[in-house]
């Protein structure tokens, strides 16, 4: 707890709390559609790659 | 990585600058933050101005490595922006105009950002280079660096020339669009590149001319700070006479059709009207408008449009003709 970081977020009233972890959920989410996404686009890459030969 | 201080922001890279903007006790980022970290709307005319490239260049690109090169020159020119955000974290909490910005703002721990840049820089080329062809991975690589080294870390704090130079960083997307269709450069994407190149100091000193007390104090050498409004204003006048000029190019190397010729002569007759509105611009014996640079403000967003059009007209010409 020496971190002034940690301790300021130690210190948050219950409101703070949920509000930084609505903000969290959010950005989580955000990130599973972004890795959702790139997982589409390398499976569709690999498969042009392999169906029109390209080098 | 979920809260940041405030008193993290204002200890940028160039270490001149005080310390803090007041805010809340603890800022939360979201993930506009992030968003907002890769400057989405200067993506928007790198988008662009790659996915034109990418049209213009001769030969076929299959969509999805179309769609991924511009991706990737999408998160590269964000990217770049993410690590320019970090380094100029110190002036951009002193400027108004960008005070707000997640870091100086104390939502994003500059660490964070840069780790954050570095990545998904590293990321764009990879893939670029893995999907499309090494070719444009080298040519992205080139812009991000150009952008964060010599732009953002050596010019933009020591010259007026800053943006002049710095400006090539912003011109490479229409190339590399190129060079990922073809694998090599050619005329064409030389005249879009110098296109763009010389667009760029018209667009940004008409931006600078208002906002040039901003710039003064964050101790940036913008043009308007260092050599007065009045030599801004001839500057703009001129640059814009060689733009004018370069994008009627394509049509005297025989590289694009009547309606480009048309639609850039038709622009070029617009903006120049613009720029010498900002040249004779009423103003006193220092060179500050009388009219609160309603000129320079007119001609900056006549120039974002300009770009799109003949850009678009470009690309249409190839299609049409």
């Amino acid at each position: 707890m020496s971190d002034p970081r940690r301790r300021r977020v130690a210190s948050l009233s219950r409101t703070e709390s949920d509000a930084i972890a609505h903000h969290r959920r959010g950005r989580n989410l955000a990130m599973l559609l972004v890795l959702v996404a790139l997982c589409g686009l390398f499976y569709l890459i690999t498969l042009v790659k392999l169906t029109h030969h390209v080098p | 990585m979920n809260t940041t201080a405030t008193a993290v922001a204002g200890q940028g890279g160039g270490g001149n600058a005080p310390q803090s903007l007041a805010g809340p006790s603890v800022a939360v980022s979201t993930a506009a933050d992030w968003i907002a970290l890769l400057k989405p709307r200067v993506m928007m005319l790198v988008v662009f101005t790659g996915l034109v490239g990418l049209l213009v260049a001769p030969g076929r690109l299959h969509p999805v490595l179309a769609f991924t090169a511009i991706l990737c020159i999408a998160v590269g020119a964000g990217a770049a922006g993410a690590i320019n955000m970090w380094y100029d974290r110190d002036i951009d909490a002193i400027m108004h105009r960008t005070a707000r910005r997640p870091i100086p703002a104390g939502r994003i721990a500059p660490g964070e950002a840069l780790g954050y840049g570095v990545t998904l820089a590293a990321a764009s080329v990879i893939v670029m280079g893995l999907a499309v062809n090494p070719a444009a991975a080298a040519g992205l690589a080139f812009s991000i660096c150009f952008y964060v080294f010599v732009y953002t870390m050596w010019l933009k704090r020591r010259t007026p020339q800053n943006i002049v130079i710095g400006g090539a960083a912003g011109a490479f997307p229409p190339a590399i669009g190129w060079l990922a269709v073809t694998g090599g450069l050619d005329v064409m994407p030389l005249l879009m590149f110098a296109i763009v190149f010389a667009w760029t100091p018209p667009h940004f000193w008409s931006l600078s001319l208002w906002a040039h007390g901003d710039y003064q104090r964050a101790g940036v050498p913008m043009l308007p700070v260092v050599a007065g409004a009045r030599e801004t204003r001839r500057q703009i006048f001129l640059y814009t006479v060689l733009l004018v000029l370069l994008s009627l190019s394509p049509c005297a190397f025989g590289l694009a059709g009547p309606l480009y010729g048309v639609v850039a002569a038709l622009l070029g007759v617009c903006f120049l009207q613009r720029a010498w509105r900002v040249l004779r611009d009423r103003q006193d014996a220092g060179g500050i408008s009388l009219t609160g640079d309603a000129p320079a403000r007119a001609s900056f967003r006549f120039s974002i449009l300009y770009l799109f059009m003949l850009f678009g007209a470009l690309a249409m010409d190839r299609f049409l003709v």
